[in-house]
């Protein structure tokens, strides 16, 4: 019984020594701010996605990445889409803004996207088989003028021909015959609009 | 790793003569995390029932309450009470009929309150071991002298960009009292 009681007692005294402080200030840092790092967002209408980050600010000013943890949205999804920080233009020209949050946290920006005024699709000389290269090159609304068109432009041919397109330049392999090429910006279907679809047509021997 | 252990407890429990208890206890604890310089030293006061037989087996299940004087995790304001529950598989053996010593192993989960930008309360499982003295002082009624070691787990706490992720060891004295059906 003695060794008993002896066992129970040695701990309970190790305990009682031991014990009586409490941490009452807290050790672990809290949440401050959450923010976007950048400050004004400008677009061509046919870039590829821009990569805006968040950054989250501690209690202790220490800060850390939140781009994959918060939740992006556009104010206009039609107009700009906004997927994991990552802002791609989806129509010619706008004004959106773009909002990282996470629960009660939340930071907003700015986007403008300038506007497609017109465009002009580099049709090679041709008159082989073979391998060519097709890109466009467009003047936008706030004076850039002859920037590589590497998004929302959509290049056709007809005549069994193969086409591979990367960030907008299109490698078109033409085949005998008449081969019609065609490229399309936003979708517009209007041969009289300044940025309406521009074609050429290839004859091969 | 719980669900094996909680089928061991429930099928050791059938060896067990039956016979229904229940209990309170008071106690203290000493918390000492494993991430962090902090330390919390508090008071509790546990209710049980139990099954099983004072000479051999039992399954007990406890509530526990634990007065938190500490603040560690909240940053607008103070850590809150911890509620949880424990359950555990006793073994006793006995000396003659006035003490009988037993050691316990089992887990426990609970949550607290806790006051930060994104969490509201903090839940927290254990794995328990411990050992103690049941000593009978009339008829179906035992006095309980108890140690407890808890290694404890706490739910990830949210720093938006990473979660992190806090463990600590209790440990835990109490007496008791129980009676035996």
């Amino acid at each position: 019984m003695k060794y008993y009681i002896s066992t129970l007692l040695l701990p309970i005294s190790i305990f009682f020594i031991s014990c009586g402080d409490n941490t009452t200030t807290p050790l672990i840092k809290d949440i401050n701010t959450l923010f976007i790092n950048d400050a004004n967002i400008t677009l061509h209408s046919t870039d590829l996605a821009y990569n805006t980050t968040a950054t989250v600010v501690y209690t202790d000013n220490s800060t850390a990445d939140a781009t994959e943890a918060v939740l992006w949205t556009s104010s206009n999804s039609d107009v700009l889409s906004a997927y994991s920080g990552a802002l791609t233009p989806l129509s010619n020209g706008g004004n959106v803004t773009i909002t990282a949050s996470y629960e009660q946290f939340s930071d907003s920006k700015p986007v403008q996207i300038y506007a497609l005024t017109d465009y002009n699709a580099s049709f090679p000389d041709i008159n082989a088989t073979g391998t060519y290269v097709f890109q466009a090159y467009g003047n936008f609304e706030n004076g850039d003028t002859n920037f590589p068109i590497v998004n929302n432009i959509i290049w056709s041919a007809d005549n069994d021909a193969v086409i591979e397109v990367t960030d907008g330049v299109a490698s078109i392999t033409l085949v005998a015959g008449d081969t019609n090429v065609t490229a399309t910006v936003f979708g517009e279907t209007n041969t009289s609009s300044p940025i309406g679809p521009q074609s050429k047509i290839y004859t091969i021997n | 790793m719980k669900k094996i252990l909680y089928l061991l407890l429930v099928t050791l429990s059938l060896y067990a003569d039956t016979g229904i208890y229940i209990g309170t206890s008071v106690g203290m604890s000493n918390e000492n995390f494993d991430e962090l310089d902090a330390q919390s030293s508090s008071n509790i006061a546990l209710l049980t029932i139990g099954y099983g037989d004072i000479q051999s087996y039992a399954i007990e299940l406890s509530f526990e309450y634990t007065i938190n004087d500490s603040n560690i995790f909240s940053t607008n304001g103070n850590d809150g009470d911890k509620q949880g529950f424990n359950i555990a598989l006793i073994k006793s053996f006995p000396i003659r009929n006035y003490a009988y010593p037993y050691i316990r192993a089992g887990f426990g989960s609970g949550t607290m309150k806790i006051q930060r930008t994104t969490q509201s309360k903090l839940s927290y499982g254990s794995y328990n071991l411990g050992l103690g003295l049941y000593v009978p002082i009339y008829k179906h009624i035992n006095l309980d002298f108890a140690y407890l070691y808890k290694d404890t787990s706490y739910e990830r706490i949210n720093l938006i960009a990473s979660q992190k992720n806090y463990t600590s060891k209790i440990n835990t004295f109490s007496f008791g009292i129980e009676y035996r059906f």
